[in-house]
């Protein structure tokens, strides 16, 4: 690195010496005007340029601009202006600049199709619209701004098509997920490469419980999460570019496998200076609850449970305590609503301020947030608060060159709530309360000691007894789960215009986070957190990225004129970890290592990764119709494999614009054919191909249990299971795009239609190994995975009067994954689902019923055969008991993929007045719902309200037949088909329906469709002029908005949006015990000047 | 053309001006993993690898041992209940597979003996074939046919050998053990490397004898027309064996957060808590007062009386005789006991009042779960409370793991000696035996009993004697005592047919790969669940 840079400098400064001289003097000039929309109206933010001088302007909002060109750079010349706003057709006039002042006044003609604008291709490169080859997929400021989120990430769900974006949960700073055409990977994290202003942003999600091997560690229990893109300030971005596939993303090579999303931030413009203050105010609650039984009480067999002082309630080993399957409940006897008596009404408060502008030489641009988010559990213990600050500049030394810098600082503060597969969390010890007993107070009211339901008594000596759960009032209140995160993001750069055709740019950006972590669980909480326990630990991720681009435009004449790109990139990514468990507080509080009796084995973590890349881009553009794009670029990064350090990723493409040939009609204006091709990878993780020992637990059951190698003082290790690599390549997707978009009926609707297949091979899998040979897996490139899919656009603007309108946006797409070869394994399980042959990828490989056509016939010994031999496919077995019989061979039992995703998106404009709304629809996917099949267990499930009495041996009422009316509908055979049995704690608690709790899922199975009415807005602009003389504001916006207010599903559980893994579970929709989601109403005021 | 040469050249010159950076790519930190040892050393990993072995045979496969033999019971409706109740995969025993196998199995105990051979250390080389002979022989108790002879090697699927011919390596492999063992041999040991008997090597004989003993067992159902032959056998292995208490295999472990016995560790998570004392187990130690009761099990009733204190029905106190008294009945207007002590009743069944609460005398404070018939709450045990569990407050989970032992040596004679066995056998011998196992806990000894009977005490004994371990799976399956019932209510899985699993599903991550491992339901399918040395269904 330090090499390189020292060989990069002369170059540079070679660069600034070749600056020409200025030309000779004469009268300042200053152009100025109006910019107004074909339909009347003016055109605020509209950017008025003159290339070749490096000057221009933004309009007011009233449209009019001005732009001054001192005397020292007019020479009476002739020079091209032109003007571009987001939505309209760009426009260029040639001004000669012989008087001093020139009045030039623009008309602009809407631009749907966004035709004429320049996009960002990625890594230095940037096309206008009608030229790409790729479909192309842009979320600008205002539908960011418009979403209400304040996790980037999120508000690009429903943005694209098959662009899938997924929240873990509705906690404050949460993570959110987002998958581009389907699953294409299985290591990592599977998520796109965030690309901030040219340099590649960390977008990771580190859960505190992964260091805390010792009681379990793994990302489904602790608190959520954030996702490092949390600490971008969204009022400062300007545009989100999506490049979906390998052909889209190819100039990125290895890191853009799963796609790349290009973020630009707003920058400062020549032009007045402009002020802007936002102010949001957000009233949040949890949108759905889970159905709870309000009528038996805390025991089992019908019993209930000794809830007497000393009674057998107050021994949390008691497993008659546990369980909601006691007596009738008198009805006069108070019932507590445990599903709701969690959670309040939150709210989010965000002031954001902008000031930019800028002068023909320099801009600037200015930018500060404050964003306090408390959460809708009770209380202030949910909590994501934010400050960031971001400065850009440019100054412009000489004519060609321009140096920029653009920085942000970011403090994200998260406190969290601990959910999941967790007794110290809050979800599963309220959702399993019997519904008698009162959380409330969850202190004894004599000995002030934790009281649960399964410890109801506490007494002065109770402080180091278990409660089985703890209270959620408890955990909620007394434990600190903390995320303080700094960090600096950002660039400096230099573009250099060496020659008129001829152009360089250099940038280093740099990213450093300091994320620390507090989590501290108090004396006499539950299990594992007994005597008190804290983690206490940081993740500092920094990265150094270096680009140098070089583009030169040629014409060979004017029919064939085209660009050469060149370019380099060095890339140093750093990731440190260093956490260490305390056990045992010594004083209840502070919560710190230094005030605890033991510590566990400290993790003490590092990676670095090298890549250093060279890439090439040409284009052609022939008869202002065909446009065609290659580029190749060649990565070496050190963690490929020894024997494989670098590797190539090659891409092509053409656009023909159709109807230059065709002419344009009435119906038809604007079409275009595009196809491309290109390759993309994933890198491996890094250290897979070296042999190592093991230090760490192992050997135990369930949640951490286990012991380490090394005992009794004396150092012990086990050969790591990990057999090492020998030869590991980058994943390579393969991806064939082609479509069309038209626009029709004079702009008044367009389409756009992609189709794409992707192959993706030398897939990197830790590939399973027989554990008979020593190890357990080993990274190869084993698998083959292919993804095919169509994704349609259509627009529509039926009314467009100055006065009012109406716009129509539909979005459908689907996805088809597969996994074509595995070399070897029959499966490899990955998140919370499965590779299998022949299968889309990460469907679920589980325990179901016998079922004719899908159970090997011979099982229990022939009968099933027999049985099903006239049955139709996927008829189920009922043994002679009346019940369905357990398979004893797992199967794909469900598909968590979507068969199709779309939006709906509407705009109604009337006079100052804007309506929006935006649907976002999943179809078709199916995942086991646990937390339900775990409240079956317990009895508090609204299912279980409905139940036969068991007394142990025997049960009585509520009978069902399997098949019939409801229950478990379909056709049905064996010895069992058609008897009537009871459904109780015999079915719900002690068969193999609890799905979590005896792996058989079939009978938890649910459809996680949903159709959600992602956003709702109205505006109201107020810009007359008493606006600017009362308060001086050139105008104001106000805005109510609603976010995630309904949602249509099946779905039982919180919300079909959630995902226990967050944005670390390639596999979304599969949670346990998650936290809730949440609806929003949002007030803002937005403040121009 | 002028042009298109400049953008070539000045190509060139930003190619050339960044290349050359060869080395940006490798070196420390980025060729190598910095976070984990890439060497280790024989000594490393034979303390590694008797970690592996304490804990394989504490977790999940001992649990579901003591639930399928009903010492212990599944209660709580999660996943060890449905264990007790043969809900089960072929991933419930995914890790034990590896412990086998992986680091700290069979990989790491070739790699130490290969550096021990090469080194000339004898003694170290037969200690570390004692444990290879324990892993895979255990392993074949469980899975029956297994790999061995094609496994840990470049043969990516090995094939399983027949579990008698693994049988038959375990007792190669403790005789070439016992002879690199003997005095007259080289090398120093592991001394204080050894977590088990510090270097001992007279230790590791008997040890040595007692296992292979053990294992000779594990083939008399199969073998009944050389049942005499191979008892003779047995005999004379155990005749050598472990001779006292002091020379039980126990594995090591301490109060440290790492170093705890697994059964413990388990017992303090909510999950461990589902795993309870098992009706059958607590019902024989009951009926003869066995003195291990507190050892093994916590008391159901360890409160002790309250004055004036308000008792529901059902609640249970401790008296100072041992014995639980329960409320069994409650006098209005409320529920309030007397202001002083009453003089509780000896006898189980008698009762006495204390002002407005009648109190029963349960016996002895322990009681077990059915798995058939779910028993009141308050009378099944944990098996927290107990002994085992913290021998005493300050060392929880410190209990040093009995693995091989005297009992059990003894256990192995007197069921060779005894007639009803061994129809060559001597039942005053055997009779000798079995009393000699129970004078370790303090039991008196037996007298006059012979032939059935006396084996049906042998074996009891044993099935008391070995709580949580795992031999007690082998010895029921070959002699079907004590008499077990099996889970059987209604919604019960008729892929089991109504019997006890006879033996584990192989590992689904092993079957994923390894083309030689049979389908789940084909294992099902296959002798009745039951490995090849197990011919039989117990009733």
């Amino acid at each position: 690195m330090r090499e390189t840079r020292r060989r990069l400098l002369p170059l540079v400064g070679a660069m600034l010496l070749l600056a020409p001289a200025y030309a000779f003097a004469q009268n300042p000039v200053t152009i100025n005007g109006r910019v107004t929309s074909s339909a009347g109206g003016p055109l605020p933010f509209a950017e008025i340029s003159i290339p070749t001088l490096g000057v221009g302007a933004l309009t007011r909002d009233d449209g009019r601009y001005a732009i001054f060109i001192p005397a020292a750079r007019v020479s009476g010349q002739s020079v091209q202006m032109t003007v571009r706003r987001l939505g309209y057709k760009p426009q260029t006039v040639t001004v000669q600049l012989t008087q001093s002042l020139i009045a030039q006044d623009f008309t602009l003609a809407t631009n749907p199709l966004q035709l004429g604008e320049v996009v960002v291709t990625g890594a230095g490169t940037a096309q206008t619209a009608e030229k790409l080859g790729n479909v192309r997929n842009a979320v600008p400021a205002e539908q960011i701004e418009k979403s209400n989120e304040q996790n980037v990430v999120e508000a690009l769900a429903a943005k694209a098509p098959n662009v899938q974006v997924t929240g873990q949960s509705g906690d404050p700073g949460a993570s959110s997920f987002i998958q581009i055409r389907g699953i294409r990977t299985i290591v990592g994290n599977s998520q796109p490469l965030f690309v901030v202003d040219g340099v590649p942003m960390d977008n990771s999600a580190t859960s505190t419980s992964s260091f805390n091997p010792h009681d379990g560690g793994y990302p489904g229990e602790g608190t959520v999460v954030s996702n490092r893109a949390i600490d971008l300030n969204p009022n400062d971005i300007e545009n989100v570019e999506i490049l979906k596939g390998a052909a889209a993303g190819a100039i990125y090579g290895a890191r853009a496998g799963q796609g790349v999303v290009l973020i630009t931030t707003k920058g400062g413009r020549a032009g007045a200076t402009h002020f802007s203050l936002r102010s949001t105010a957000s009233f949040d609650n949890v949108n759905h609850f889970i159905a709870l039984q309000t009528k038996y009480g805390q025991g089992r067999f019908g019993v209930h449970a000794d809830t007497s002082q000393g009674g057998s309630c107050d021994d949390p080993g008691n497993s008659v305590c546990r369980r909601s399957w006691g007596s009738l409940l008198p009805a006069s006897l108070p019932v507590y609503d445990h599903a709701r008596e969690l959670y309040e009404t939150g709210h989010v408060v965000e002031n954001a301020m902008t000031i930019s502008g800028g002068n023909d030489r320099t801009t600037f641009y200015l930018s500060g947030e404050n964003l306090n988010n408390n959460g809708t559990f009770i209380g202030n213990h949910d909590l994501f608060n934010r400050t960031t600050v971001r400065i850009k500049g440019s100054h412009r030394p000489m004519d060609q060159l321009k140096l920029s810098a653009n920085f942000a600082y970011a403090d994200s503060r998260g406190h969290f709530i601990q959910r999941g597969n967790n007794v110290n969390a809050v979800q599963i010890p309220v959702l399993r309360t019997p519904p008698e007993f009162n959380n409330l107070p969850y202190l004894d009211p004599v000995f002030s000691q934790h009281r649960s339901y399964r410890f109801q008594h506490p007494t002065a000596t109770s402080l180091s007894a278990d409660r089985g759960f703890d209270n959620p009032f408890f955990a909620l209140n007394e434990q600190i789960n903390q995320s303080k995160v700094g960090r600096l993001f950002g660039n400096v750069s230099a573009e250099y215009l060496a020659m008129p055709w001829l152009k360089f740019d250099y940038t280093l950006g740099a990213d450093y986070a300091n994320d620390e972590r507090l989590e501290g669980c108090p004396i006499s909480s539950s299990d594992v957190c007994n005597t008190g326990r804290v983690i206490e630990g940081k993740v500092v991720n920094y990265q150094i990225d270096h680009s140098l681009t070089g583009t030169a435009n040629y014409t060979v004449n004017p029919r064939v004129t085209g660009t050469v790109t060149l370019g380099q990139n060095l890339s140093s990514q750093n990731n440190r970890n260093l956490f260490a468990v305390g056990r045992g507080l010594v004083a209840p509080a502070p919560y710190k290592l230094s005030n605890t009796v033991s510590r566990d084995l400290p993790i003490d973590n590092e990676t670095v990764i090298h890549r250093e890349s060279y890439f090439g881009q040409a284009t052609i553009d022939l008869y202002e119709q065909l446009y065609l794009t290659a580029s190749l670029r060649n990565d070496g990064f050190s963690n490929f494999g020894r024997l494989s350090r670098r590797a190539w990723f090659p891409k092509g493409s053409a656009a023909w614009t159709f109807t230059k040939v065709l002419g344009e009609r009435p119906w038809l204006t604007f079409g275009k054919l595009r196809a491309a091709y290109g390759a993309a990878g994933t890198e491996p993780p890094p250290y897979v191909t070296s042999l190592t020992y093991f230090s760490q637990i192992f050997g135990g059951i369930a949640q951490g249990t286990g012991v380490t190698p090394t005992q009794n003082g004396l150092g012990g290790l086990l050969t790591g299971g990990q057999k090492p690599a020998d030869v590991l390549r980058p994943e390579r997707s393969k991806e064939l795009e082609t479509g069309f978009d038209v626009g029709l009926f004079r702009d008044r609707a367009d389409v756009s239609f992609t189709y794409y297949s992707s192959t993706t091979v030398d897939v990197i899998l830790p590939t399973p190994v027989a554990p008979s040979t020593g190890y357990s897996y080993q990274y190869t490139n084993a698998a083959k995975f292919r993804n095919r899919g169509q994704e349609v656009t259509l627009n529509m603007r039926p009314i467009q009067n100055p006065d009012y309108g109406w716009e129509v946006g539909l979005q459908w797409a689907r996805n088809r994954g597969l996994v074509v070869d595995l070399n070897g394994p029959q499966y490899i399980y990955f998140g919370t689902g499965v590779a299998q042959v022949g299968q889309e990828i990460g469907v679920t490989r589980t325990q179901g019923y016998i079922h004719c056509g899908v159970s090997d016939p011979t099982l229990l010994g022939g009968a099933v055969g027999t049985a099903c031999a006239t049955a139709p496919k996927g008829a189920m077995y009922i043994g002679a008991s009346g019940f369905p019989v357990t398979d004893p061979n797992l199967r794909i039992l469900s598909n968590p993929n979507a068969r199709w995703t779309g939006s709906v998106r509407t705009a109604v404009r009337f006079r100052k007045f804007q309506l929006s709304g935006l649907l976002d629809i999943r179809h078709g996917s199916m995942v086991p719902n646990d937390v339900k099949g775990a409240l079956w267990s317990y009895g508090t499930h609204k299912d279980t309200e409905n139940r036969a009495v068991c007394n142990g041996a025997t049960c009585t009422g509520n009978t069902k037949v399997f098949g019939q009316a409801g229950w478990f509908n379909g056709p049905v055979v064996g010895p069992g088909a058609g008897l009537a049995v009871p459904i109780g704690e015999n079915w719900y608690r002690q068969s193999d329906a609890p799905c979590p709790f005896s792996g058989v899922e079939e009978a938890c199975l649910e459809d996680n469709s949903y159709v959600k009415l992602r956003e709702m807005s109205l505006t109201y602009t107020l810009d007359q002029p008493w606006v600017q003389n009362t308060i001086g504001a050139s105008s104001v916006d106000i805005r109510i908005s609603g976010r995630n207010l309904k949602t249509w599903t099946k779905w039982t559980g919180y919300d079909p949006e959630t995902s226990g893994g967050g944005s670390t579970d390639p596999i979304q929709g599969s949670e346990y015990f998650g936290n809730p989601q949440t609806r929003s109403f949002v007030f803002t005021v937005i403040f121009n000047r | 053309m002028t042009r298109s040469i400049k953008v070539a050249a000045v190509s060139l010159g930003l190619v050339l001006g960044t290349v050359g950076c060869g080395n940006f790519l490798v070196g420390d930190k980025l060729s190598s993993d910095p976070n984990n040892p890439t060497q280790a050393t024989a000594e490393q990993l034979f303390v590694g690898m008797q970690a592996n072995m304490f804990s394989a045979q504490e977790n999940t496969v001992a649990m579901t041992v003591c639930m399928w033999m009903q010492q212990c019971m599944g209660v709580g409706g999660r996943f060890v209940d449905q264990f007790a109740h043969y809900t089960i995969n072929e991933f419930s025993w995914d890790g034990n597979w590896f412990q086998v196998y992986t680091g700290g199995g069979l990989y790491d105990l070739r790699k130490i003996e290969a550096a021990k051979r090469a080194a000339g250390d004898s003694a170290f080389l037969g200690i570390v074939k004692i444990w290879e002979a324990f892993d895979i022989g255990v392993a074949a108790d469980l899975w029956g046919n297994i790999p061995y002879t094609q496994a840990g090697g470049s043969n990516p699927t090995p094939s399983l050998d027949n579990q008698f011919a693994v049988y038959d390596t375990v007792q190669s492999l403790l005789s070439q053990a016992i002879g690199e063992l003997g005095p007259a041999q080289p090398g120093l040991g592991p001394s204080g490397l050894d977590l088990v008997y510090g270097g001992n090597k007279a230790r590791w004989i008997a040890t040595a004898h007692t296992l292979k003993a053990r294992f000779l067992l594990h083939t008399i159902e199969a073998n009944a027309a050389t049942k005499g032959t191979i008892y003779a056998n047995a005999i004379a292995q155990a005749t050598a064996g472990i001779a006292g208490p002091a020379g039980d295999l126990l594995a090591l472990h301490s109060p440290a957060t790492s170093e705890r016995n697994i059964w413990y560790q388990f017992q303090t998570t909510t999950f461990g808590q589902d795993v309870v004392a098992g009706k059958t187990l607590v019902d024989i130690m009951l009926a003869r007062n066995d003195p291990r009761l507190p050892e093994y099990f916590g008391r159901n009733a360890s409160a002790s009386w309250q004055a004036s204190h308000k008792y529901a029905k059902g609640n249970r106190v401790l008296d100072p005789n041992g014995n639980g008294e329960q409320v069994t009945a409650v006098a209005p207007p409320d529920s309030l006991s007397g202001g002083t002590e009453p003089v509780w009743p000896t006898t189980s069944g008698a009762t006495t009042a204390d002002n407005h609460v009648t109190w029963t005398n349960t016996g002895l404070p322990w009681g077990g779960e059915d798995v058939n018939v779910p028993q009141p709450g308050n009378i099944v045990s944990p098996l927290s409370g107990s002994l085992r569990m913290c021998p005493d407050p300050s060392s929880c989970g410190s209990f040093l793991q009995p693995l091989v032992t005297y009992q059990e040596n003894e256990l192995i004679l007197a069921e060779a000696y005894s007639t009803a066995a061994n129809p060559s056998g001597n039942d005053a011998t055997a009779l000798t035996h079995l009393n000699n196992a129970r004078a370790v806990p303090g039991l008196s000894a037996l007298a006059g009993i012979t032939g059935v009977a006396l084996l049906d005490s042998i074996m009891t004994e044993k099935y008391v004697a070995l709580f949580q371990n795992i031999e007690t799976w082998n010895d029921y399956r070959r002699t079907c005592i004590p008499a077990l019932v099996p889970f059987n209510t209604g919604s019960a899985n008729p892929i089991w047919r109504g019997k006890i699993p006879g033996r584990l599903y192989y590992s689904g991550s092993e079957g994923n790969v390894n083309k030689n491992i049979p389908a789940p339901g084909t294992q099902v399918a296959t002798n009745g669940f039951r490995n090849p040395n197990d011919p039989a269904d117990c009733p």
